[in-house]
């Protein structure tokens, strides 16, 4: 428990950036939906002159921007891309930030099993994630039904939306953490999350652009699109269970590998 | 008395290179237990293996009887650590850091915590961040006596502390070893296992060169012995058994002895001596012999001596 507490305040500081972020980057695109919504026809013309590729890679070709739900949902994949980010931070962390910061021999020479402290560490990021996708929830669902008003919002589809980011991040979590492991000393853990989750992103784009889907599978940028959601008004089980298994499988490995790893000499 | 540290045949090779071979020592209940060597020579690979940082490549460790690398969350309940290097989380107090290590031991003895800060001039409440490098050390030695260990490792603990906080960290030493710690000191000055141990394990290279009692070592065993000739020296005199660390300069000539004293005097009635000095070597100079020569294998030069 005192792990767990110590991560979460030595964690508050990046998780509140970034969740401030993430809720920011929403209200700046409701304020500009009012705009697209009017302008619709003139915005849909616009996108007319771009090839089908670039619309399809960026998010464009498959949702209708002047209504609010395809508004949202292009937003979104965005807004899944930023916590993205903070999710495979928190998986890389995950077994390296003792190593990077050199506490490992202060740590790990209290009486307690490397299991548990990992244990400890990942409950600590379930939490955070936990109330980082909550606040985003509450904190963008109340000014879209207080002063949007829209009658075409749909809060089942908003809610699958949401808590995508969620999902997503725990795949990240997973991937971040199983990444770290194969690294002696991680200097800092940015570059390598910002490099996996681009790569991820850009799968996620070609995917779009060409339309495979043998693709689809690859990223977790495809598993909950805005469409489909639309579509169904609830996510696809086939890609939760493949976020759960992707989670468990990495973790498993990264408990794993760290029961037999040597911790570096400072 | 039962043995708190056993390692047999402990071996480390990180990837190829060496870290330690077949390191064999046991530390008493209740003494304290010098560990020396230059640096590089495996003291730290050998603690931090003992404490299951790092994972054994062969062989066998056992604290309190039980094996590091299983039980190693119980053996660390009853150890107190001191790294050598010394680093905490940047933005704790020193209070917080000092709670935080307590935390995993159970019960967070205040009082404790106050009465080690205060004799090692701690200041609670700065930030860790803002602590110089000596008093980080200290930060090191409260948390790794908060617990009231039985079994204290210290990794080279005086670097970095003035000698006035030396002398009280030793005088805390002695204390906790009168309450019944066992105590593992690992070091490369010689002067301070010398004042403070009763035995001490020797390493150089990975591998353990000699345990032996200080005592034994200091007093009994071995005579620095000064030699002034009228005029050549006797050849005859460096084939005597025990000589060793040998140094010859036109008519003088000094050297270590080790065994039965009266068999070099003698030896020596049967020259014309100008002068005799016959002295306890301090441990720098026997020290200084194990690893003075390079060439010679180890076992080689536990023969000699």
């Amino acid at each position: 428990m005192n792990i767990v507490k110590l991560e979460m305040k030595r964690s508050f500081s990046s998780f509140l950036s970034f969740t401030v972020s993430m809720i920011a980057v929403c209200y700046v695109f409701f304020a500009l939906f009012p705009n697209y919504a009017q302008d619709g026809k003139m915005l849909e013309e616009v996108l007319s002159n771009f090839p089908a590729e670039f619309k399809a890679a960026f998010g464009f070709s498959d949702v209708d921007l002047s209504t609010i739900t395809g508004f949202l949902s292009f937003l979104f994949g965005y807004i899944v891309l930023i916590g993205a980010v903070y999710g495979m931070k928190l998986g890389t962390s995950l077994p390296s930030e003792e190593a990077r910061i050199k506490t490992a021999d202060f740590l790990f020479s209290k009486p307690i099993k490397r299991s548990r402290i990992l244990a400890s560490k990942l409950a600590a990021i379930g939490i955070l994630l936990l109330v980082q996708n909550v606040l985003l929830y509450i904190m963008t669902l109340l000014p879209l039904l207080l002063f949007l008003n829209d009658p075409d919002f749909d809060v089942v589809i908003y809610t699958c939306m949401s808590f995508s980011v969620g999902l997503v991040q725990l795949f990240f979590v997973g991937v971040g953490a199983l990444c770290s492991m194969f690294f002696k000393r991680l200097k800092s853990v940015t570059p390598l999350s910002l490099g996996v989750v681009f790569f991820f992103f850009i799968v996620e784009m070609i995917n779009q652009s060409i339309m495979d889907k043998k693709l689809t599978y690859l990223t977790p940028f495809s598993y909950f699109k805005g469409a489909d959601l639309i579509a169904d008004r609830s996510y696809d089980a086939v890609y939760v269970f493949l976020v759960l298994i992707v989670l468990t499988v990495t973790l498993a490995f990264s408990f794993l590998l760290y029961q037999k790893k040597d911790l570096p000499t400072v | 008395m039962n043995n708190i540290i056993e390692l047999k045949d402990l071996t480390k090779y990180y990837g190829k290179s060496r870290g330690i071979i077949d390191v064999s020592f046991s530390v008493r209940e209740g003494e304290i237990f010098g560990f020396i060597g230059p640096n590089g020579a495996g003291k730290s690979t050998t603690i931090r293996t003992m404490l299951g940082l790092i994972h054994k490549t062969s062989g066998m460790a056992s604290i309190f009887g039980k094996d590091c690398e299983n039980e190693g969350h119980i053996i660390r309940k009853d150890i107190g650590y001191l790294p050598s290097e010394v680093f905490y989380y940047d933005d704790m107090k020193v209070i917080d850091l000092l709670k935080y290590s307590a935390s995993f031991y159970g019960k967070i003895d205040m009082d404790r915590i106050r009465n080690l800060s205060s004799t090692l001039d701690l200041d609670l409440s700065r930030k860790i961040d803002d602590l110089s490098y000596g008093n980080k050390k200290k930060v090191g030695i409260v948390q790794g006596l908060i617990h009231n260990p039985k079994l204290i490792i210290l990794d080279e603990p005086t670097s970095g502390l003035d000698p006035l906080m030396q002398q009280k960290f030793f005088e805390l030493m002695r204390e906790e070893n009168k309450k019944g710690a066992t105590i593992l000191f690992s070091s490369h000055i010689l002067s301070e296992v010398q004042k403070l141990c009763s035995r001490v394990c020797i390493i150089k290279e990975g591998r353990v060169i000699k345990v032996e009692n200080i005592n034994d070592m200091i007093n009994t065993t071995y005579k620095k012995i000064r030699l002034n000739f009228k005029d050549q020296i006797p050849d005859a005199l460096e084939q005597l058994d025990g000589i060793s660390a040998a140094k010859k300069n036109h008519t003088e000539i000094s050297f270590l002895y080790k065994g039965d004293i009266n068999a070099i005097t003698h030896q020596l009635c049967h020259y014309e001596l100008q002068n005799v000095l016959i002295e306890e070597p301090d441990l720098e100079e026997i020290f200084l012999h194990y690893y003075g020569k390079e060439d010679a294998s180890p076992e080689s030069r536990q023969e000699q001596l």
